[in-house]
């Protein structure tokens, strides 16, 4: 089932990043996850991008979800570079995805 | 140590202008865990430097709920005494997966300076571009210097350059945890800022207990906050004034699930979503600060306004407070960019009601909390305001300590190493 996406609820705490890189390579970074958070602190403006197996990204964006196809570049430098060069979501082989059971407000979730 | 924390302790000779290395031993980590423990160690070794110590908690930088923690160690010049101030947002984290989760500083630049901590790399670069800038302007300049969105950055505005009594070192933008006097212990050694972006990696020594022991905290956390969000959660019966009409959104730090801090538009609606203006208002989380600028009638905006002015000249809100006139926003204002370059009697350490081990921490409120668990909180690199909120199960500290590193830890020994942080 896909990953959902509420990105209002999302508090900014970046457990996702590291849930979903632990299960990698079961070590602490947010550094080789398929989903990243995007922060603009002085504005306040946040959200979650996550890499598909198709290489288009699901970008979670305040004032709403946006699909950004594979080769297309962010219209607004929204820093999508680093996620590019990752592994691609695979929600986590069936399991309950990592990001989904870490996450502590209910920004993501699966069905 | 190869667990929980990678690279090496930093040493920082800004009167030379040099940067050395040091391993960061097993021995030590055995001994201190880490966190304000290893910081005081550090201190005391370097006494006759006068030094300032940063460092970063065991877990912080993890999964451990609450676990953003960084710490400062220095002397205060407000009360002559060893205080340990908390360093909050991703600051910590970044510290630490930057290669350098320990770093002393002495001496005095020559010239102005700012150190720049990345990739196991440490670059004393000069500061002259940014000195006589505000806080703000600070953190713009470097994260486009450095080419880095989420670099995190420690500086001082004018007050701290000025060397005052009331100068507060500022987290990115935001007025925080040091009511203690770093600020001018910074401007002392010519240090504008420390800016850290970590990409490192923390191991661990059994992983699969690890997750299941942070999956078991995160539940009981939730379960405890049951939803507590934004600064009214900080302190629950104060009055806010019209903080719902600027409220935008609520967010937390690195790795904790209470966003205890809220986001406040006064420069445009607080609706918008989109990014539209570049500095559309404030984060709140220094809170005690915010309700010292709302005494004498301010409403919500007019003292997140001031809060804002606080920040960018790295004055210290609470003090300065005391020092407005029953006066409007513009006069206010132009009171506190004077007090930025006046010195005057702060009275020491600022008084927040109920401040625990306040003779050891900068007062970061909501206070609270037992003695011995805040204490160690400031060893393992959770949040103080967390562990007040929450509780700290030293059980789990316990399992979580051998799930990271292999080491066992009894209870008292815990307690012990607490203690020895707040004699």
């Amino acid at each position: 089932m896909p990953i959902r996406i509420d990105v209002l609820r999302c508090i900014g705490c970046g457990l996702c990043e590291l849930a979903c890189s632990y299960r990698r390579e079961q070590v602490f970074t947010a550094m080789r996850s398929s989903i990243m958070l995007h922060l603009d602190d002085k504005r306040n403006y946040f959200g979650v991008m996550i890499k598909l197996p198709n290489d288009d990204l699901v970008l979670g964006r305040p004032e709403g979800l946006q699909i950004q196809l594979a080769g297309q570049s962010s219209d607004d430098g929204a820093g999508a570079k680093p996620i590019l060069l990752r592994e691609a979501c695979d929600e986590c082989a069936g399991d309950r995805p990592h990001c989904v059971a870490i996450c502590p407000s209910e920004c993501l979730s699966q069905g | 140590m190869d667990l929980m924390y990678t690279g090496s302790i930093l040493i920082v000779d800004l009167s030379q202008g040099e940067t050395s290395e040091r391993e960061l031993s097993d021995a030590l980590v055995q001994s201190r865990l880490g966190g304000a423990a290893i910081n005081l160690s550090l201190y005391e070794e370097f006494k006759d430097q006068d030094p300032v110590v940063i460092g970063s908690g065991l877990f912080t930088g993890t999964m451990v709920p609450g676990c953003a923690l960084g710490i400062v160690t220095a002397r205060s010049p407000l009360n002559g005494k060893v205080m340990h101030a908390p360093l909050v947002n991703y600051l910590g984290a970044e510290l630490k997966l930057a290669g350098f989760p320990f770093v002393v500083l002495h001496g005095r630049s020559e010239a102005p300076s700012y150190l720049w901590l990345h990739d196991e790399i440490a670059d004393l670069l000069p500061a002259q571009a940014i000195w006589g800038q505000d806080t703000w302007k600070t953190v713009d300049h470097i994260r486009e210097e450095q080419g880095e969105e989420r670099i995190q950055v420690l500086s001082i505005g004018k007050a701290g350059e000025n060397r005052l009594d009331q100068a507060m070192a500022v987290v990115d933008y935001w007025s925080e945890g040091d009511k203690v006097g770093l600020g001018k212990r910074l401007g002392e050694m010519s240090l504008k800022a420390v800016a850290t972006r970590g990409m490192g990696e923390l191991e661990v020594d059994d992983p699969d207990r690890t997750l299941e022991l942070c999956r078991r905290a995160m539940g009981a956390a939730r379960s405890r906050l049951k939803g507590a969000k934004g600064i009214e959660s900080l302190v629950p019966g104060a009055d806010l004034g019209g903080l719902a009409s600027i409220r935008h959104r609520d967010i937390a730090c690195s790795g904790c699930p209470w966003p205890c801090r809220t986001f406040v538009k006064y420069n445009e609606p607080p609706t918008v979503l989109k990014e539209e203006l570049k500095e559309p208002g404030m984060l709140i989380s220094d809170v005690s600060g915010f309700l010292s600028l709302m005494d004498k009638g301010r409403s919500a905006a007019d003292a997140a306004r001031l809060l804002e002015v606080c920040a960018r000249l790295g004055l210290e809100p609470m003090s300065a407070a005391e020092q407005l006139p029953l006066a409007g926003f513009e006069e206010s204002k132009a009171r506190l960019e004077s007090l930025a370059s006046t010195a005057f009697d702060v009275g020491g350490v600022p008084s927040v009601e109920g401040a625990t081990c306040a003779e050891a921490f900068s007062p970061f409120a909501p206070n609270g909390g037992e003695r011995e668990e805040i204490a160690l909180a400031y060893v393992l690199g959770i949040c103080p305001r967390y562990a007040a909120k929450v509780g700290l199960d030293i059980e789990l500290c316990k399992e979580l300590i051998e799930a990271t590193t292999g080491l066992k830890k009894e209870r008292e020994d815990l307690l012990g190493l607490a203690n020895s942080i707040i004699r």
